[in-house]
């Protein structure tokens, strides 16, 4: 911790991010990304086999991800900067994004090589996934101190466990575990949105 | 205490220099929010960082509403980054 004073620079440093997190947004766009695909491919599932209706789920996946992505600048911009203020935060590295979808791959791979089978071995990368998911809302309070993010680190948790009493199998465990997570993040982010709006009127400073 | 640069080592503008270093840019209004100084005395702070080419703050509109950018320069950047080194070097 280096100190000057009261105030600490290490601590300041974390200012700006936190901020950024602060109104809920980056939590509803995440909850979205999760419920989205699991309802999308959950209604895919009812098609019948062979209908060229099953290509479209992937292609609205990914529609949705762009409109969402679209959306969360479009509401920090008339929302979030005349109320707070406007930061751009440095770009992560390009190690971190290589890392972060060499991951999502490696997840997509996993999944699709062991949940058509449905096995005991199919379970696996799901179990993982939420202890995965568990753990990386921990790792988020450790760093920011975000008391709710213990409480989002619960529910992987809670729908592994649901699954494993009600004997799901591992396609129903991962829509489980998407649909709870993503329902929680979506609650919790229009939760803190409300509590910015009303600590952050729009402001008479200007910009 | 005599290698501290004295521009940054004053509260308000080590505060505005820190979160500065924390960002490629901020806003006036971010700033204010988040140092809790007033306007004036953001203004003033900045101008000091903008004299010593230690901030470069550019005036634009977003839309019809005034927008005042703020980043730190390379040379900002450097003098906060010795500033640590040497704050380091006291406590140690």
């Amino acid at each position: 911790m280096l100190m000057t004073d009261s105030l600490d620079l290490n601590e300041t440093a974390k200012r700006p991010a936190r901020y950024w997190n602060r109104d809920g947004l980056i939590e509803i766009f995440v909850g979205l990304m999760m419920l989205i695909p699991a309802v999308l491919f959950g209604f895919a599932e009812q098609l019948p086999k062979g209908s060229s209706l099953l290509m479209l789920a992937p292609v609205a996946w990914i529609i949705v991800i762009l409109a969402l992505k679209r959306g969360l600048a479009w509401f920090k911009e008339r929302l979030v900067v005349p109320r707070g203020g406007y930061v751009k935060l440095p770009e992560p590295a390009i190690a971190v994004r290589v890392g972060t979808i060499a991951v999502g791959i490696a997840l997509a791979v996993g999944f699709a090589a062991l949940l058509p089978g449905a096995t005991a071995w199919g379970m696996l990368p799901v179990l993982a996934s939420a202890l995965l998911f568990s753990a990386c809302y921990v790792a988020g309070w450790v760093q920011w101190r975000e008391a709710h993010l213990l409480a989002l680190a619960v529910l992987p948790l809670l729908a592994a466990l649901c699954a494993y009493v009600r004997v799901f199998s591992a396609r129903q465990t991962l829509y489980l575990l998407l649909i709870i997570q993503g329902a929680g993040l979506v609650v919790s982010g229009l939760v803190r949105l409300r509590t910015f709006l009303k600590e952050n009127p729009l402001s008479s400073l200007g910009a | 205490m005599k290698n501290l640069d004295r521009i940054i080592h004053e509260p308000a503008r080590l505060q505005i220099v820190a979160l500065l270093a924390a960002v490629d840019e901020a806003d006036f209004l971010y700033l204010c929010k988040e140092t809790a100084l007033t306007k004036g005395n953001l203004s003033s702070h900045l101008g000091k960082l903008e004299e010593t080419s230690y901030v470069q703050i550019e005036k634009t509109f977003r839309g019809k509403i005034p927008l005042t950018v703020v980043r730190l320069t390379p040379k900002g950047r450097a003098a906060f980054q010795e500033y640590r080194r040497a704050l380091n070097g006291i406590i140690s």
